[in-house]
């Protein structure tokens, strides 16, 4: 091998599968979190899919209430625990969080790797309770006492989502080790990419929130095997406890979600408008205060738990106060447009797509705040509405725009453009279709989780079915256009976007150790256009 | 034909017309500040849209002026919208003068409604145009939640305790009950039926008199036999028979327990000095839990009824100290 500082890390090392499952390189890494979240993303379409198929006529269609009941548990819980919270961070953050500091890899390059065997053991308990079991019935939410009483395979369920959480704690902590040690010369923490401060308050939420959500899914996997009593009134228990242990958690898992898309975004449009980014400490700032504040807003989905009047008031101030930051984000990613050079390649096209659902998801999410009217709105259809304008329009539409943003660095060959933008024109009408309806539906009061509905809801139901499709091409678009250019693709220069962000400084692809010298940095990150 | 109407749930309570005003007012703001934002996004996309590669751009990283304005606007927009939202929260969840008491049992999957005449109707609730309703809430299994689109309220019933929803109706008219939270095999078919009389035809209900549509709906067989008793009454029949009243009178007069006079309402003192209102969960908790709050001046040895008192005889109980308040 000799100088394997010179070949890219596809070639460089040992080859063959082996070379894979126990690599210690970030980028491997990066690259099998990519593969088993797109899968998950796959499995969790089919489920939504198939609830959509359902919903698409008043009435039963094709599945009896029980199965459907299984089917949105199992969309949920695939969607938010295999694909969102560790698509991100797993994989574009382990990928580009070394390169973008201009570390050789993250601070303990084997707990990494273990971090990435726990969510796959996690998958592995979800899937045999699913397979052999009676599958899970309980809404990804996992609401006792139903979650006590049910027949369904709720243990398995739960026992995955710890050791899938204990992925997500050590991807954590090893990031913040890493963020904070391993920045190269010159790096100081105000020359950072905002891609970095993204990952790096998130990775202190999954630190300080998800041991919240182990511990509760243990007391109620205790609870369900020996009848302990936490949550049972009939034991002496609260019920209500337990949506305020896993709001704890969940509500910031929110973030989790959220904010390494706001990452992605601020890298994303700055050098797609060959502009420097507009407002750099406001937005640094804001990731950290949406971080901590997030710890405090869990309530707001309890307005009509009947928790107290004091907790109702205080819970609904401060979620309506997380507007302030998020809408200074909106406004700087606008600013940082104006008078750029802005090229409409299919990451900004995204990008530019997150800005329009986000923007729908953060104002729908101050109508909830609201307690008057969540009275009205809250287990209804706008709920569902809002929140798949935040995870799906938030959080997987910049997953896709940095799918192709960094495509380049990560394959060394270019994507299609013509089917990157195609992908797009899919995607962002079918989910507006699909989720607009919705909102609709939820105004006119349609509860969510019914497998069957009032007629007067039909028409909405059916549009909302139809663009579930086109959200469907516009993924299978993507999961095409990724896997063709992957070996089909035209040789990528190594800097195609004109970024100024470290990892551009790298080849396409990398090689082994990122750098063949440690860079040192002495501008900012998005030092764009001309100083006055 | 399929409705694609935006807008085609009625109001039919008080919080259901603050609802209208405020989502209306919400709606068409919340509509200017995101095209205003988008819009301008668009715009730049395209007036800025890439000519060449050696495109010369200014160099802007922030402006304090636009950044203060901007944060600024939002705080003032949310903060009025969220005392407003407070402001109608705290008149919909606030006890009013002179309410009409109800009790609701949810259970999978059906509601049990239950009038002071000791009548109950599953899945029907029949109720007085223009009074405060106040309907007092428990479950007999897993939660649920117990919610009328047309008043835009709804509140969760939880095993164990009790919760309360309060409207007023405005409209004479059939409304729907869904239950909006997540309870098993039967959710979406938990469906109920509000009826909203005038002020007469709900007194000639409740004195059976009644001819208009419902007769048919409500007749006999939906109908708990109850003994022909009151609520109150049988609350006094469990009294006696569960021996309540070898330790509480009805009098005022102190035995090994507390009197129940005047007790429904008051402050109670425990011991160590907190004080807490004697309200539907707390009768409940006493009963169930009875070591947990111990009033001052007296020794725990209340026994625990749980497990030997059904929902409906608990609101009975409730209903009976009422009574005497
Ligand atoms: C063996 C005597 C005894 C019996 C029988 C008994 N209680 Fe009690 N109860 C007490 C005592 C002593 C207290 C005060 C100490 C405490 O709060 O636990 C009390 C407290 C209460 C309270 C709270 C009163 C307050 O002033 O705050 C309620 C309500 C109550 N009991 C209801 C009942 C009902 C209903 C029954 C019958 C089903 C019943 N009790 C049977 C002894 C008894
Ligand atoms: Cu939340
Ligand atoms: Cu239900």
């Amino acid at each position: 091998m000799g100088h394997a500082a010179n070949i890219n890390f596809y070639e460089a090392g040992n080859k063959g599968i082996m070379s894979w499952l126990i690599t210690l390189d970030h980028k491997r890494i990066g690259l099998m979190y990519f593969i088993t979240t797109m899968m998950s993303l796959c499995i969790g379409g089919i489920f939504a899919l198939l609830v959509r198929l359902e919903l698409m006529f008043p009435g039963q269609q094709f599945f009896d209430p029980n199965t459907y009941n299984r089917l949105f548990t199992l969309h949920g819980a695939v969607m938010v625990f295999w694909f969102i919270i560790p698509a991100i961070p797993g994989a574009l953050g382990n990928f580009f969080l070394p390169l973008m500091i201009g570390a050789k890899d993250v601070a303990f390059p084997r707990l990494n790797l273990l971090s990435y065997y726990l969510l796959l053991l996690g998958m592995a308990i979800n899937l045999y309770g699913i397979l052999h079991g009676p599958g899970a019935d309980t809404g990804w939410t996992f609401y006792t006492p139903y979650s006590i009483k049910t027949g369904a395979a709720v243990v398995s369920m739960v026992v995955g989502v710890f050791f899938m959480g204990f992925a997500s704690i050590l991807t954590g902590l090893n990031f913040i080790v890493t963020v904070h040690t391993l920045r190269c010369p010159g790096l100081t923490w105000f020359r950072l990419p905002l891609f970095v401060w993204a990952i790096y308050s998130t990775s202190i939420l999954q630190v300080l929130a998800t041991p919240v959500i182990g511990i509760t899914l243990i007391l109620l996997t205790l609870e369900r095997t020996l009848g302990i009593g936490f949550f049972d009134p009939k034991l002496g228990g609260d019920p209500v406890l337990f949506q305020h242990f896993f709001w704890f958690y969940s509500h910031p898992a929110v973030y989790i979600m959220i904010l390494p898309a706001m990452g992605i975004i601020s890298e994303v449009i700055p050098t797609m408008s060959q502009k420097t980014i507009f407002g750099y400490r406001a937005i640094a700032y804001s990731s950290l205060g949406l971080g901590l504040v997030s710890f405090l807003v869990w309530g707001h989905h309890m307005f009509t738990s009947g928790q107290s009047e004091l907790a109702n008031f205080v819970f609904s101030l401060l979620t309506m106060a997380t507007a302030v930051p998020s809408a200074i984000k909106m406004f700087n990613w606008v600013a940082t447009m104006y008078k750029g050079s802005i090229s409409l390649a299919t990451p900004m096209l995204y990008a530019i797509g997150f800005l329009f659902t986000f923007g729908i998801g953060g104002i729908t999410g101050i109508m909830l705040g609201v307690l008057s009217a969540d009275m009205h709105f809250h287990d209804t259809y706008f709920v569902v509405a809002h929140f798949h304008y935040v995870m799906m329009g938030g959080a997987a539409i910049a997953l896709f725009s940095g799918i192709f943003y960094w495509f380049p660095k990560m394959l060394g060959r270019m994507y299609n453009e013509f089917l990157g933008k195609l992908s797009f024109w899919f995607f962002i009408v079918g989910f507006n279709v699909t989720f607009l309806a919705q909102f609709v539906a939820g105004l006119n009061g349609m509860p969510r989780r019914y497998h069957d509905y009032d007629s007067v809801y039909a028409g909405w139901n059916l549009i909302s079915t139809v663009g579930s499709w086109g959200i469907a091409l516009g993924i299978l678009m993507i999961i095409i256009n990724v896997v063709y250019s992957s070996f089909k693709g035209p040789k990528a220069p190594a800097n195609p976007w004109k970024g100024k962000t470290l990892e551009w400084a790298a080849e396409s692809p990398p090689v082994l150790e990122n750098f063949e010298k440690t860079p040192t940095v002495t501008s900012g990150p998005y030092d764009y256009g001309l100083k006055a | 034909m399929l409705s694609l109407s935006l807008n085609f749930l009625p109001s039919a309570s008080v919080s259901g017309d603050k609802f209208m005003l405020y989502f209306t007012t919400i709606f068409i703001i919340g509509t200017i500040l995101f095209v205003g934002t988008l819009g301008v996004g668009i715009y730049f996309a395209f007036k800025y849209k890439r000519k060449s590669d050696n495109d010369e751009t200014p160099y802007i990283p922030h402006n304090y002026l636009v950044e203060f304005l901007s944060v600024f606007g939002i705080s003032v927009w949310v903060a009025i919208f969220f005392i407003w939202g407070w402001r109608d929260y705290k008149d919909f969840i606030s006890p009013k003068m002179d309410e009409y008491e109800i009790n609701v049992i949810g259970q999978q999957w059906n509601w049990q409604i239950q009038y002071a005449n000791g009548k109950t109707f599953t899945n029907e609730l029949i109720v007085p145009v223009d009074r405060h309703i106040h309907l007092a809430m428990t479950s007999k299994d897993v939660l649920h939640s117990f919610f009328i689109p047309e008043f835009r309220v709804k509140m969760d019933t939880i095993p164990g305790q009790y919760t309360s929803l309060r409207f007023t109706p405005n409209k004479v008219g059939t409304y729907t009950i869904y239950c909006a939270e997540y309870c098993g095999t039967s959710h979406s078919k938990m469906i109920g039926k509000v009826y909203v009389l005038s002020q007469k035809d709900f007194q000639d209900w409740l004195d059976g008199v009644y001819q208009g549509e419902l007769a048919q709906e409500t007749k006999p067989s939906n109908q708990d036999s109850g003994n022909g008793m009151t609520l109150v009454e049988a609350g006094e029949h469990l009294y006696r028979s569960k021996t309540c009243y070898t330790c509480h009178t009805t009098n005022g007069d102190t035995l090994i327990g507390p009197s129940f006079k005047g007790l429904f309402g008051s402050e109670v003192e425990l011991i160590g000095g907190t004080k807490i209102l004697a309200d539907e969960n707390y009768i409940r908790e006493s009963l169930m839990d009875p070591m947990k709050k111990v009033v001052k001046g007296f020794s725990p040895t209340m026994p625990t009824y749980r497990g030997m008192l059904t929902d409906t005889e608990i609101n009975q109980i409730v209903a009976f100290i009422k009574a005497k308040r």
